[in-house]
């Protein structure tokens, strides 16, 4: 029964793609039922599979492929696995929901969610892949499908330049990754990720080699300064169901990746000097991405710099190299996905009640639109890390596993730089719901379609930010497939 | 126990829910008197806490873990802290009965008050767990909570056309903020090296913490008292609750933020008067903090009494300075009362709600103004005998008196209002001389607190000087006296200044148009009066004066000019910075340098293709020229 669930959670998804490609003309109405429904049984496969690690069981399924490689088809959950694919899964359907609402049916409809079930896949299969070949075949599948949805049906002129540019930098990364798993499988001799785990004798320039790949490779997906500027182009150009899944999901491959080879195949004396440069580097971007933010007039972009921002904490909260900094990281995925989903969709509905995206032609709009205001006011008071709202949980541990190494300055400074991340998120809020309405701005009725999961989230984003104790103990059983965590004497 | 405990935070907290809740047609007294019903219920469970408590520490109660790996969550009970969250809620009672009178301009306002009431029920509720958590996590997250409620109240009120700039609300959540990453901060400095987020073993563990871990975690600290005590120059968050209505203002703003602060502070005491250079600032930053906000101007009755705040903040960081934990707890049980007077007196000023009652008005102004200055006075005489050093005791002497001058001197312009047309008198008249009579018989019975035993074993009270040693203290204090004569001086200076006929003068002056030979002859013979009635002392005293106002001015300007706009200027530096670092790095330096690099590969690859598709000689080159090249790598591979 658990083969057959982790089955679906891919050929739900698979199946649909190929119904929608095959037949086109004939589901244009019902394409988003089947892409809803597909959705919604990759979630519940997923979720269903819970009681299963609970009990100790670590559901797997394997097919030979290509024997005279070694390849296999083999697909693997374990608890390291669990928090990105229910991210990614619970994503999937939040989007398919709102792209009901958000997308015009038109005869390319069926394609438009064949490739979002696609890109769907990617990332799932990127989780759940147990073998490095199966691993970057999902990782160029998961770009592949995005980049043609931001081709084909993004807005505005530049979304062929835009995809390009996305298409380039995260492929570079992927490259990157690419090199550092020919290496890992030379080592080795094999390419199942059960093997990497037990450890990889490598030579120390060897290893320092393929841990600055992995780490350079996996920062381009979580746009990490310098290398993030795909993210706001492909972010603000994509339609917005995209968009979801670009900000919310895929951003935390990069995360996975990075827990999944660094930090899972090396030892913490192989990490520790890559330590201070990723809290650094994670500092920058916070730090950076929020003043871009501030600096930014298109609603749009503000949100998409939130991300590289958010990333930095990520980046940061990882590079602490202790339990209550990666767990928090592990965390912050999870809720950075249900947050910037939600700024994103009450982005999407302001965009479509209005017709406008630039800050200086909104105001006001809290008394027209007052579900969409209280949806975007948690939404950004979770993003500025305020109790009783879930980010807050997943800040506390990243700066707590911060407190726990030597760099008290390096956690002070990330402290403190959170205060512009309260500052850009207020002024967003308040730029937008606040002042007074300019004169020709009128909003529009809104779909319910889109409108519901967004209140839905929100009330989400509350309800985990008083109860996060499931969400936590995931994070916390992931751990324990971590080989790079330093053992804090003082812990909490 | 528990049952009363857990209600002193859920009775506030679902009574407000129930009040968004609520159908809009409920009548705004309804409203109030629902809300107040809420407090009272609030008080009884305290009061009924404390007559439990008194003389034992109540059992600390386990409430589970919130985040996991941070221990479990405590909430305990003693007779101090009753005593604070006590006293804050009678704050809020008595802030809402004023209100709530129907004669109350705003008791009878016909707008609907439930999203102010509901934020207050909210903060309350808030306010108490902050008080009765023993967790740092809980705690913070409380503390949090009220801070949230701070814009929130601003954005209650704003949403019927009442109320402040709602960016003024965010600048002051954006500043709590500073506060709370410098509480967070310490509490991480804390939790890590002492293991634990249970409040009380931290702080006991902090004295073994090395000496560089221990100045952090205390300068840490020591911000986000100031930021939440309204300290100078972070009284300026208090600015955006001026325009409010006086359930958010008064206790919201002006006592419940103020109050998680100074306990805060009342709890850190020790580690502060421990970590030495943490010790020295808060000395300087407390002596300077009690004298600036005195020293600036203004005729805002609400901005007076945050100035008069903001220095009080002062006096209650020179008693942590000098490790008197307990003092600081004596800060925090007697303050509020006379500041809540003084801030009704404020708000009858505003409504006009004093009919011909001018003298008495001022005669309680003294009055509460005087109890806080005593205060004062006791306060820094605790800490001359800690051993401050002269400086600081001389800003700490000047600031005492300067609160007797303020508080004189406002007293002179209240007897002189004009009287208000106002037909009946509301009821917080009656209060506010319950009030006074409470202060009154505090200061008569100075000595009845120190004599209760069980408080005496609880909290080790310092002890207290004869009303005859303070007094000969105050006499024998050249600074007081100076501060106090300057102020006599410049009080009857500025009257005569403002004489009717000088007045009248500078009238006529600027309308010469007006001016007729025999009026114009009558004037210039009064003014020679009037200059001659100057004599070269009160000159040279006038000199004076307008030298204090002139400076009383500068800081006012300072104040509301400089200080904004260098919050403003801040903003917009790092707004503008961003755009800046946006333009060169992402347009044309990032982006630009991608581009140049993609152009040069570019024009490269046309090259190359050009010699492979161009002329014959071109590709025969490049056919020469790559076996070449594949020669030299093979043998540079030592084949």
């Amino acid at each position: 029964m658990e083969t057959l669930w982790l089955a679906l959670i891919l050929g739900a998804p698979i199946l649909a793609a190929i119904l929608l490609a095959l037949l086109r003309d004939r589901v244009t109405n019902r394409a988003v039922w089947i892409a809803g429904a597909a959705a919604a049984i990759s979630l519940l496969a997923t979720i269903a599979l819970v009681p299963a690690l609970q009990r100790g069981a670590e559901p797997s399924l394997s097919v030979r492929w290509i024997p005279a490689a070694s390849i296999s088809l083999a697909l693997h959950l374990d608890w390291l696995t669990l928090p990105f694919l229910f991210t990614e899964a619970a994503v999937t359907l939040v989007a398919v929901i709102y792209a009901a609402g958000y997308h015009h049916v038109d005869a390319r409809t069926p394609l438009f969610y064949a490739l979002l079930m696609l890109f769907a896949v990617g990332m799932s299969g990127t989780t759940l892949a147990d073998d490095l070949f199966l691993f970057y075949i999902f990782w160029e599948l998961m770009l592949i499908a995005s980049c043609i949805l931001i081709a084909l049906w993004g807005e505005g002129e530049r979304r062929g330049a835009v995809a390009l540019k996305y298409f380039i930098f995260t492929h570079l990364g992927s490259l990157m990754v690419l090199v550092g798993l020919i290496v890992l499988y030379n080592a080795t001799g094999t390419d199942s990720f059960a093997a990497l785990r037990a450890g990889v004798n490598l030579a120390p320039s060897l290893v320092t080699l393929v841990i600055t790949l992995f780490i350079i490779g996996f920062c381009v997906k979580m746009a990490i300064f310098p290398v993030h500027l795909w993210l706001p182009d492909a972010h603000s150009v994509a339609p917005m169901p995209v968009t979801i899944m670009l900000a919310a999901a895929m951003l935390s491959m990069g995360t996975y990746g990075i827990l999944r080879f660094p930090l899972g195949i090396f030892t913490a004396q192989e990490m520790t000097r890559f330590a201070v440069p990723m809290m650094i580097a994670g500092i920058v971007s916070e730090v950076y991405g929020a003043l871009m933010a501030l600096a930014e007039d298109d609603i749009k972009r503000i949100i998409a710099y939130s991300s590289v921002s958010q990333m930095g904490y990520i980046l940061f909260g990882l590079g602490t190299l202790t339990h209550d900094g990666v767990a928090g990281a592990t965390l912050h995925v999870i809720y950075h996905a249900i947050v910037k989903a939600l700024l994103f969709m009450c982005v999407g509905l302001v965009i479509r009640a209005t017709g406008r995206r630039r800050v200086g032609e909104l105001g006001g709009l809290g008394e027209a639109m007052p579900l969409v205001a209280i949806a975007a006011g948690v939404g950004v008071l979770a993003i500025a890390g305020a109790p009783p709202f879930c980010i807050f949980a997943s800040e506390w541990m990243i700066f707590s596993g911060g407190f726990h190494t030597a760099h008290l300055s390096l956690s002070i400074l990330t402290l403190f730089g959170s205060l512009l991340t309260v500052a850009y998120a207020l002024l967003f809020w308040g730029r937008i719901f606040l002042g007074t309405r300019p004169e020709g701005l009128t909003a529009g009725r809104l779909p319910w379609a889109m409108l519901a999961p967004t209140l839905v989230l929100a009330a989400f984003a509350l309800l985990e930010g008083i109860l996060p104790a499931t969400l936590c103990g995931w994070a916390d059983r992931a751990l324990e497939l971590i080989r790079g965590l330093v053992q804090v004497s003082g812990g909490l | 126990m528990l049952t009363l405990m857990i209600s002193l935070v859920l009775i506030p907290l679902s009574a407000s829910a129930c009040l968004l809740v609520a159908p809009r047609a409920l009548r705004p007294a309804l409203l109030y008197r629902i809300a107040t019903g809420v407090v009272v219920l609030t008080l009884v469970s305290a009061t009924a806490l404390l007559l439990n408590v008194v003389g034992d520490e109540g059992p600390p109660v386990q409430l589970g873990e919130w985040l996991p790996g941070t221990g479990t969550i405590e909430i305990a009970v003693n007779a101090p802290k009753l005593a604070v969250v006590l006293l804050t809620t009678i704050v809020a009672l008595m802030v809402l009965l004023r209100t709530a009178s129907p004669v109350s301009p705003l008791g009878s306002d016909s707008r609907s008050p439930v999203f102010p009431l509901a934020v207050l029920l909210a903060a309350l509720g808030a306010t108490n767990a902050a008080f009765l958590s023993e967790h740092f996590l809980a705690r913070y997250v409380a503390l949090e909570i009220v801070a949230l409620c701070v814009p929130l109240a601003v954005l209650a009120e704003w949403r019927y056309g009442r109320g402040g700039s709602t960016a003024a609300g965010w600048t002051s959540y954006l500043l709590l903020r500073v506060g709370d990453a410098g509480l967070l901060a310490a509490i991480l400095i804390l939790a890590d090296a002492t293991g634990t987020l249970e409040i009380g073993r931290a702080l006991a563990a902090a004295e073994r913490l090395s000496p560089d871990l221990l100045r952090a975690a205390a300068f840490c600290f020591l911000l986000a008292v100031w930021v939440k005590m309204g300290g100078w120059p972070f009284h300026i968050w208090l600015r955006a609750g001026e325009p409010l209505v006086p359930p958010s203002y008064g206790w919201l703003y002006a006592t419940a933020v103020p109050h998680l602060g100074a306990y805060l502070l009342y709890r850190v005491t020790p580690l502060v008067h421990s970590a030495q250079e943490a010790q020295t600032v808060a000395f300087w930053v407390g002596g300077v903090g009690a004298l600036l906000p005195l020293l600036l101007g203004t005729h805002s009755a609400r901005r007076k009494l945050a100035h008069v705040g903001a220095a009080q903040a002062g006096f209650a960081l020179l008693l942590a300075a000098a490790g008197m934990k307990e003092a600081v707890w004596l800060w925090l049980v007697a303050v509020p009362l006379p500041r809540l007077l003084l801030f009704w007196l404020a708000e009858m000023v505003q409504q006009g709600e004093y009919g011909n009652r001018q003298r008495l008005l001022a005669g309680l102004w003294v009055l509460g103004g005087i109890a806080l200055a005593c205060f004062d006075l006791l306060a820094v005489w605790w800490v001359q005998a800690a051993g401050a050093s002269r400086p600081i005791l001389f800003l700490a002497q000047v600031a005492v008196a300067s609160v007797v001058v303020r508080t004189l001197h406002t007293a002179v312009e209240l007897a002189g209002l004009p009287r208000t047309e106002v037909q009946r008198v509301s009821g917080s008249w009656l209060i506010a001389a319950c009030l006074a009579i409470v202060i009154i018989a505090g200061l008569a019975l100075r000595g009845s607190l120190w004599s209760i035993p069980t408080l005496q074993t609880l909290l080790r009270l310092p002890p207290l000087p004869s009303l005859g040693a303070l007094l000969a203290y105050a006499v024998t204090s050249p600074a007081i006296w100076l501060t106090l004569l300057g102020g006599a001086a410049s009080g009857h200076l500025r009257g005569r200044l403002r004489a009717p006929q000088i007045a009248q003068i500078a009238r006529s002056e600027s309308n010469p148009g007006d001016l007729r030979l025999q009026e114009a002859l009558s004037r210039i013979a009064r003014a020679m009066r009037a200059l001659v009635e100057i004599t070269v002392l009160e000159r040279a005293m006038s000199l004076s004066v307008r030298v204090m106002e002139s400076v009383v001015r500068l800081t006012h300007r300072f104040e509301t000019g400089a200080l904004e706009r260098a919050v403003s200027l801040a903003s917009q530096a790092a707004t503008t910075g961003a755009m800046a670092a946006y333009r060169f790095v992402e347009q044309e330096g990032l982006e630009g340098l991608l581009r140049r690099l993609v152009d040069g590969i570019l024009a490269l690859s046309r090259r190359l293709q050009r010699w492979h598709t161009g002329r014959l000689r071109h590709n025969l080159a490049w056919v020469g020229l790559g076996l070449l090249l594949f020669l030299l790598i093979i043998f540079w591979l030592g084949w």
